[in-house]
């Protein structure tokens, strides 16, 4: 299969047009057409990620009907997308992720008024063409284009329950828009000293521009726009709100990709199109990105600290979203073999773990209504499947051993260690001790209940309704099962992941010491 | 020292492990759930005795590594040293497991399905704890532990025990992070070398008699300091040892094995590993740093036993009498003479069996009379005289007295102290023996003379009464012929040996 890599948009993007209208005529059909575009689109990036994995230099670079995209051809129009081990695997994990998050939701659809099945589909199958955009392009404008379609989709269907959501999702467009335009700024300003917008082209190109003030601030721009699109703290205010209002069935796909897929644009800008050695790019980009590991280190203290101040649950994810994200960022930006690997574990580890969570907490909110933690009183227990996959999964995040939290944390220390930058191993510790504490709260909560006897205490939220006696459909077990499966799998087999995928992601120059 | 690669380490932490799918499948079946617990536990003590065979002959045995991270595997490797440990940890599970039943069975508790699968679990944490043949493999075991034994301290799910259940793991969450940072810096000091080897791996001694360093002294000071608060909370060491009182509230079952044997004597070895396996008595001394933990052992010892002398709660001041007798194996290692290595690795043994006999007897006084309440002890071992006299024996075992295996570790620490030309801590041990009589004496003399009741046989059912004797007879005969059994002394001076002088 020759355009595979062409048909992981097309099969999304043409099925986010047929869904809606199909869904006039059959609610049940459209369904099933996005479940099958889906699972298409799933297998085409594993598919392209495992045929990239056999080309010299793992790269397959597919250019859209045989323009030439650099510029040694003469002038760059075509359009290009490319599969490397880094982005097949992360274009495998959003279509995947996507796909769990159709299935888990079908149950949910028909119980919000608001929510109407076609619009729901058609708008999480742009969110996933948009994401798929932006891990397989190898191109910055495209890039932005992806980005604006990911974030118009997501404004619309975070905004699906109303209220709330709606005032949440504002506050998002607000934000989403000037980060956005910073991108915009940053990349013209690039384009006005290269003429290239393609990634390849423009890392040759930019490796011999010499007015580093230029590229510094078209650096600082993007970076600004992209940690403001990861929700790292300073820049997090937006996503609190839209975790906690947003409708719960699509809130495991958003939160477990769509930071992820930022920070793997940050990784392009950097290691793909900035890291040239010897040229000022590259020691521009150098000084950009030890503040970054600044900011992170901040962030990935500071998002635990918030979470634990939380009483609403989903809240409490969404900053300790913050905080985890900020570690792969930390990762990113201290830049040699054993942190790098450290942020694509914890990246992979933090996508199935904390769509777990979402998933967990869905499901608590589904048969009980409750979604404080003082309303969780050991529902653990009276639903056990349920409290197992979220306390194996807050484990994972905790970075306890076995599991892949603990083995990201490990490459990632023994980065830092390396590096050494004892206020990043401090950093480290002090966030992965702090997100024990919110977890072994809820944990807490889940399995023992209130001890002291006082029972509930009202707060916002609203009262919990009656404990459902019906059993959970099984499409809203199933993929948290499959969830925390992976999540487990991640941590046990470690060891096969990094040698047989992560270390192949590792940039051209970052070697394993020894 | 010759090498037999052999599965047996890994498939003796297995074991356990394969009985709790089990365990919690026949859950509302309690005597089919009880037949897994005994499987295994006999199960993992015929493992750990034919591997204790092979290694009191002077080699070593070694499990197939399983690749873990870049540059690390998961290595399993039975030392004399590890095989100890094993071997108290798996041969007391079988005895506690009798006890657990009788105990659980007759105070009616809930959750005990719960109860045995996190049993299991914990075990083959110590076991892997006690085989991790690397400190990365050490610290994953060491974590399970930490977590697994969570649920047991809230096992009774009040306020008590869930609060001291969160002092239980903030103290063990912090304490495991620094462990880890620890480690990462090892990694990264001893260049990649993380395994345990015997004489320790950070410094290399040159022919002159001088150590080469990998680091900047104070960054080892620094880092030594990390790795004492990592396991130093597990051996309560003070200032760490506020959780281990806090989570007496768990069933007394669990104060017995895990909380005087298997998480504390985690602790205890890890800091012998440390001292003996990573830094090396040598370097320890270099760095000065055999002061500073002898220091806190001193105090620990003493503080810990006044301590126990102020508390009315007999599991409370078992408690700080545990506390105060881990600090004799932090105390052996920071003294670092051969003798003294012996006495506080045999005190591993020691302490392990005297303690869990005290303890059973504390629960069951409890099952019986529902009190741990000291004063209400009088005229108690005229009616329950089996339970009283297994405590008096383990009393005079932590008291040191001679003819019980307490007297041997004390011997031999005091031995090494003073051939280590540190006569000042002699005065500690006698110091602290001196108190050990003052807060166990006059327990055992209000139950059997403060009451002119007839002698009368008021225990509990069987599975309650028989451990405590069981154990106590062990202590004797450990007392008698310290190489009872599989020849605990023997082993514990080939550690001790390889420690002093080297792998070679």
């Amino acid at each position: 299969m020759r355009h595979l890599p062409a048909l992981i948009i097309a099969i999304p993007l043409a099925s986010a047009w047929i869904v809606p209208l199909t869904s006039l005529v059959s609610a049940w059909l459209a369904r099933l057409i996005s479940i099958t575009a889906l699972m298409f689109t799933t297998l085409a990036c594993y598919g392209s990620l495992k045929h990239a994995m056999t080309l010299p230099g793992m790269r397959w670079s597919y250019t859209f009907g045989g323009w030439e995209a650099s510029s040694h051809g003469g002038i760059p129009i075509g359009i290009e997308h490319v599969i490397d081990p880094v982005s097949g695997a992360l274009a495998t994990l959003v279509a995947a992720l996507a796909l769990l998050t159709v299935l888990y939701s079908g149950p949910q659809i028909p119980l919000r008024r608001q929510v109407r099945s076609g619009v729901y589909h058609g708008l999480l199958l742009t969110l996933t063409t948009g994401l798929l955009g932006m891990t397989i392009t190898g191109d910055l404008f495209n890039l932005y284009v992806f980005l604006e379609i990911t974030a118009l989709s997501a404004y619309a269907l975070l905004a699906k329950t109303g209220n709330r959501a709606t005032l949440a999702s504002l506050r998002y467009i607000l934000v989403g828009t000037v980060a956005a335009t910073f991108y915009l700024i940053g990349l013209g300003h690039l384009y006005a000293v290269t003429g290239t917008l393609n990634m390849a082209d423009l890392s040759v190109r930019l490796s011999q521009v010499q007015d580093s003030r230029l590229i510094g601030f078209a650096l600082i721009l993007i970076t600004l726009a992209l940690l403001t699109k990861m929700a790292v703290f300073p820049f997090h205010s937006w996503q609190s709100d839209v975790y906690t209002y947003a409708p719960p069935m699509v809130i495991p796909f958003i939160a477990g990709t769509m930071s992820k897929v930022v920070a793997y644009t940050l990784f392009r800008l950097f290691y793909t199109i900035c890291f040239v050695d010897g040229s000022v790019a590259h020691h521009v980009a150098r000084q950009v990105l030890d503040v970054v590991g600044v900011v992170a280190a901040i962030s990935l203290v500071a998002g635990s600290v918030l979470a634990i101040a939380q009483k609403d649950v989903r809240r409490m994810l969404a900053y300790s979203s913050t905080s985890q994200i900020s570690a792969v960022a930390l990762g990113l930006a201290i830049g040699n073999a054993s942190a790098l690997i450290g942020a694509f574990t914890l990246a992979a580890n933090h996508a199935f773990a904390k769509a777990c969570l979402f998933v967990a907490v869905g499901n608590f909110h589904h048969r009980s209504g409750a979604q404080n933690i003082e309303y969780l009183d050991r529902l653990g227990i009276r639903m056990p499947l349920t409290g197992i996959a979220f306390t194996i999964a807050a484990l994972s995040i905790m970075g306890l051993p076995p599991t892949g939290g603990f083995f990201g944390k490990w490459y990632l220390l023994s980065g830092a260690v390396e590096k050494r930058a004892w206020g990043y191993v401090l950093a480290i510790v002090v966030g992965s001790l702090l997100s024990a504490v919110y977890f072994a709260r809820v944990i807490e909560r889940l399995y023992v209940g209130s001890f002291d006897g006082t029972g509930h205490s009202p707060s916002r939220g609203g009262t919990p309704r009656k404990f459902s006696k019906e059993n959970l459909p099984f499409l809203m077990v199933a993929p948290m099962a499959i969830l925390v499966i992976f999540t487990i799998l991640v941590g046990f087999y470690n060891y096969d992941l990094v040698s047989g995928l992560l270390q192949y992601m590792l940039p051209a120059g970052v070697e394993w010491k020894s | 020292m010759e090498i037999l690669m052999d599965d047996r380490p890994l498939y003796a932490v297995l074991v356990s492990l394969l009985a709790v799918p089990m365990i919690v499948w026949s859950g509302d079946r309690e005597n089919l759930r009880e037949v897994w617990t005994f499987a295994a536990a006999i199960f993992k003590l015929a493992l750990v005795l034919s591997i204790a065979a092979v290694v009191s002959k002077g080699s070593l045995v070694v499990a197939h590594p399983i690749p873990l991270v870049h540059g690390f595997k998961l290595e399993l490797v039975a030392d004399p040293l590890g095989v100890i440990f094993a071997l108290l940890a798996s041969s007391l599970w079988i005895v506690t497991s009798i006890y657990s039943v009788g105990y659980m069975r007759a105070g009616k508790y809930q959750h005990q399905t719960g109860y045995f699968a996190f049993f299991a679990i914990c075990l083959s944490a110590t076991l892997g704890i006690a085989f991790a043949g690397n400190l990365i493999t050490f610290f994953i075991f060491y974590e399970i532990l930490t977590v697994a034994t969570y649920p047991l301290v809230i096992h009774n799910r009040d306020q008590e025990s869930v609060l001291g259940g969160r002092k239980y793991l903030i103290y063990t969450f912090i304490a495991g992070q620094c462990f880890l940072a620890a480690i990462v810096a090892t990694g990264y000091l001893a260049d990649g070398n993380l395994s345990f080897s015997p004489g320790g791996i950070l410094a290399t001694r040159l022919p002159g008699g001088e150590y080469m360093l990998p680091g900047n002294p104070t960054i080892l000071r620094l880092v030594f300091v990390l790795f004492m608060i990592g396991v130093g909370v597990k051996a309560a060491i003070m200032p760490l040892h506020g959780w281990l009182p806090s989570a007496m509230v768990a069933p007394t079952p669990v104060s017995s094995l895990l909380h005087a044997v298997a998480v504390v004597k985690a602790g205890a070895f890890g800091c012998l590993r440390i001292v003996g396996f990573i830094y090396g008595v040598g370097l320890m001394e270099e760095l000065g740093l055999n002061d500073f933990l002898a220091a806190f052992a001193v105090v620990t010892i003493i503080v810990g036993s006044l301590r126990a002398l102020g508390s009315q709660n007999l599991k409370q001041r078992l408690a700080f009498s545990t506390v105060s007798q881990l600090s004799y194996i932090v105390l052996g290692a920071a003294i670092g003479s051969k003798d003294a290595l012996i006495g506080a690795i045999f005190h591993v043994v020691a302490h392990g069996f005297m303690k869990i006999t005290l303890f059973f007897c504390a629960g069951s006084i409890y099952t019986r009379y529902h009190t741990y309440h000291i004063p209400r002890l009088r005229g108690m071992g005229r009616k329950m005289p089996v339970t009283f006299a297994a405590f008096t024996i383990g009393a005079c075992g932590i008291a040191g007295m001679p003819l019980v295996a307490g007297f041997l570790s004390k011997w031999n620490l005091a031995l090494g102290a003073i051939h280590a030309d540190r006569t000042i801590l002699v005065a500690a041990l006698v110091l602290s023996s001196l108190l050990n009589v003052a807060y166990f004496f006059p327990i055992i003399r209000d139950a059997f003379l403060e009451s002119d009741d007839p002698v009368s046989f008021e225990e509990c059912w069987w599975p309650v009464w028989i451990p405590p004797v069981i154990t106590a007879c062990c202590a004797v005969i450990l007392g008698l012929n310290p190489n009872a059994f599989v020849g605990f002394f023997n082993l514990a001076e080939l550690a001790a040996h390889g420690i002093v002088f080297g792998g070679g």
